[in-house]
């Protein structure tokens, strides 16, 4: 390796080591992510100084150019600090749509005006981005959406619905793909915009979930004014654009599971509290142990699979095919294991709200709801298995 | 740990499955199935294997062999399990192979070593005695008399040894203290050994061995490299790993097999393959044999690098593979239909090699109770 790499790494370990809190070197749960936007809370002063520091280096978007207040660092000097911060454990600074998603798709495809007006703030942390793809007549069948904006010379008008939107209540801004084009292959008049979601005639409303909670809004609009320069990309180019952004987030939905489940009890540990009789380490139910083992072998196999394509990325082998089955596989096996896990505690699991249940056992079963939309969102498993029969496998359309 | 293959361990992979599908197609095998219970194996192609050096494929360079490691050993052995290619190679050239590098170097172990190498001789390795896996449950026993060890016990199913020259023999010394199991060189031309070919519905050759007062010198009593444990544990994990790289390659050719068929079948008016019900299916298996790809390879890495946790990637691949393995043949004959259940087609052949294969080293159930202790739960 070379000399300038290396220093960079010694430089980085010495800045976090000094620079991250103690307290932000575990794992992070749910309600402790730090998001941006108007509505910015910080669950702890640690948390703020370390989004704080973050923000100043550029490096809650560590790979973004400088010139948009990125942290400008190329892949290698980008892989060494994901190292870095994996090592000291450290918590996301920021966590965003924008970072994620919206920043990749405009530094690709966006103007150098648009680049000015939002990356910087994304970078800041000063405004939240929400997704509006689905339509409550659009879902799998995304491409047949009809939320439309018109063209009015100077502006467009836009009138419909998304539905499933994350956060919509708390965000900022949406970017969204819309019908410009109402003739042709549907997949030719979707164009893809940015809206401030302040604009008269926008309104998001919280969608009550089994969970009890209301992570998704239904966003309307109602003759909502845009002006032109939001455009990002050319008219009716917009599914293209869509396309590439989903790749990210079923990539990121892949990963999510075992990052917001880390903290809870372990499946091998609920069953020696909850089922086993005597002290030993041996899950003492070999039915329950069994299937432990079962799923723990699939997580070791998904874990160790994204790691092969790592691998095959730097050997340049890699398999276009792999990254598909992720989604699919990762999502799928959280369920797994949300089930397992109230197995386990039994009714004791099942607890809605009372101080009869401790923290563990109530969440528990708020994963087991909640998570049952990792399945659907973000192009559901029978989606994800169509793709891979057409694209992995080469089989006959109908 | 390497999950990607080097420039070279792809030249051997792709060179094994050319020579395979040249050499030994599954036409070879069903000839020698044909052949009387004790001579199932194709002589031919193992003496075209051995010419290659792939008898030797993980005896070091010093011992004639070309000493591919691990890796390149699994990569042989998930290539001739594509063509179901009747040869020891896992027997003798993995398993026994790896027996004997677990012993300390003596005049018989490394002879033996040069034989495995040079294709003179045939050696299979006998472990387990019953007809489930149990490594534990060793009740063969070496009786010490006037310098030489009398082996009494009975070993089933052991793979290749109606024809092999020498057997491997785990047995426990008695009268001792320590009950820790030792390595025997027994020639199978000595007197007193019973051996039966049995026929298994893979057709392949097994035999069950009854040693009675089988006289062996001191001198082929071979000495653990480290301790028995440790050493048994290693063989055991390197054969389970490899048997499932049997089942990875026999998974591998019948998906492929029945994807095509799905793209050329047509009923209704359309290819098969158009039907979602047969898409989500098919990709369902396809999603589990990757994953068993990278367990496979994580394995075979685990073993060439003697890694701590080896013994949790090799109990990871078994099961996967066994799980995997039933996935891909029972949706392949379902999706073939009523020609998936003919001797004609070769769909069958695999599906009876993979269930032996499933049973051998362990059934799921018994690995995934090993990775939970191994996991200390």
């Amino acid at each position: 390796m070379s000399t300038d790499l290396s220093e960079f790494r010694d430089e980085t370990r010495t800045w976090l080591e000094s620079n991250c809190p103690e307290s932000q070197r575990q794992p992070v749960k749910r309600d402790e992510v730090i998001w941006p936007g108007r509505c910015q809370k910080f669950p702890s002063e640690d948390g703020r100084l370390w989004f704080e520091r973050m923000r100043d280096k550029g490096w809650t978007c560590p790979g973004f150019p400088a010139e948009y207040g990125g942290g400008g660092l190329d892949n290698a000097k980008e892989k060494i600090l994901r190292e870095e911060l994996t090592r000291l454990r450290c918590r996301p600074p920021l966590t965003d749509l924008g970072i994620s998603m919206l920043g990749p798709a405009l530094l690709e495809f966006g103007t150098d005006e648009q680049k000015r007006e939002h990356i910087p703030k994304i970078v800041r942390g000063e405004r939240r981005w929400c997704q509006g793809y689905s339509e409550p007549g659009a879902g799998s069948d995304l491409a047949s959406l009809q939320c439309s904006a018109e063209d009015q010379n100077d502006h467009f008008l836009v009138n419909g619905s998304k539905i499933w939107t994350s956060f919509g209540t708390e965000s900022d801004w949406i970017f969204c793909l819309v019908r410009t084009n109402k003739e042709g292959r549907k997949q030719d008049g979707i164009s893809f915009l940015l809206i401030d979601m302040q604009t008269p005639g926008l309104k998001a409303e919280p969608i009550d979930l089994i969970s009890g909670e209301s992570e998704f809004a239904q966003v309307f609009f109602d003759d909502v004014t845009v002006p032109k320069r939001n455009l990002v990309g050319e008219i009716n180019k917009g599914w293209t654009i869509a396309k590439t952004l989903l790749k990210h987030e079923r990539k990121m939905m892949s990963e999510l599971g075992a990052g917001f489940l880390a903290g809870g009890l372990t499946l091998a540990q609920a069953a020696r509290q909850y089922l086993n009789e005597n002290d030993g380490d041996q899950i003492e139910d070999p039915l329950i142990r069994n299937s432990v083992a079962q799923h723990e072998m699939n997580m070791r196999a998904i874990a160790l699979t994204g790691y092969r394509t790592h691998q095959e990325d730097q050997a340049q082998q890699i398999d276009p095919n792999v990254p598909l089955i992720m989604k699919y596989l990762g999502t799928s096996e959280v369920k797994v294991k949300d089930e397992l896990m109230v197995d386990i505690m039994g009714l004791q699991g099942m607890g809605w709200c009372d101080d009869s249940f401790n923290q563990n056992e109530l969440r528990a079963n708020r994963e087991l709801l909640f998570n049952k939309a990792l399945t659907i969102a973000g192009g559901t498993n029978e989606i994800q298995l169509n793709i891979i029969a057409r694209h992995a496998l080469g089989l006959p359309q109908e | 740990m390497a999950l990607a293959l080097n420039e070279e361990q792809i030249m051997l992979r792709d060179m094994a499955r050319n020579f395979f599908a040249a050499k030994s197609p599954v036409g070879e095998f069903r000839k020698v199935r044909q052949k009387p219970l004790e001579h199932r194996y194709s002589e031919a192609v193992w003496n075209n294997m051995v010419e290659l050096g792939w008898s030797s494929a993980l005896i070091p360079e010093n011992l004639g062999g070309c000493e591919f490691g691990v890796i390149g050993t699994g990569l042989i052995c998930i290539e001739s399990a594509r063509t179901l290619a009747p040869t020891p190679l896992v027997t003798t050239a993995a398993i026994a192979a790896q027996a004997l590098l677990e012993c300390e170097a003596s005049l018989v172990r490394d002879q033996l070593l040069r034989a495995i190498a040079n294709g003179s001789r045939t050696v299979t390795y006998a472990h387990n005695e019953g007809s489930h896996y149990d490594p534990e449950k060793i009740r063969t026993l070496a009786t010490l008399d006037n310098n030489c060890f009398s082996i009494n016990g009975t070993k089933q199913f052991v793979p290749e040894a109606s024809y092999a020259d020498i057997c491997l023999v785990v047995a426990i010394d008695t009268p001792s203290t320590d009950t820790q199991p030792c390595l025997y060189a027994v020639d199978m031309q000595q007197e007193g050994i019973e051996n039966r070919a049995v026929s298994l519905i893979d057709y392949r050759q097994y035999a069950n061995l009854e040693f009675k007062n089988v006289r062996v010198s001191a001198a082929k009593r071979l000495k653990w490299a480290y301790s028995p444990r440790k050493s048994i544990a290693f063989i055991e994990n390197t054969a389970t790993i490899l048997t499932a790289c049997e089942l990875y390659g026999c998974s591998l050719e019948v998906f492929s097999r029945t994807i095509d068929y799905l793209k050329e079948r047509s009923q209704f008016g359309r290819k098969i393959g158009s039907f979602q019900a047969l898409q989500h299916r098919a990709a369902h298996a396809y999603t589990q044999l990757e994953l068993l790809k990278t367990v496979v390879l994580d394995a075979l890495s685990a073993a060439n690098e003697q890694t701590r946790d080896l013994s949790i990637a090799a109990s990871h691949v078994k099961a996967l593979a066994n799980d995997t393995a039933h996935l891909v043949m029972t949706e392949s004959i379902q999706m073939h239909g009523g020609i998936g259940i003919t001797d004609e087609l070769d769909i069958g052949l695999f599906y009876k090699r993979a269930r032996v294969l499933r049973t051998r080293h362990g059934s799921s159930d018994f690995h995934r109770a090993r990775f939970a202790s191994l996991n200390g739960y």
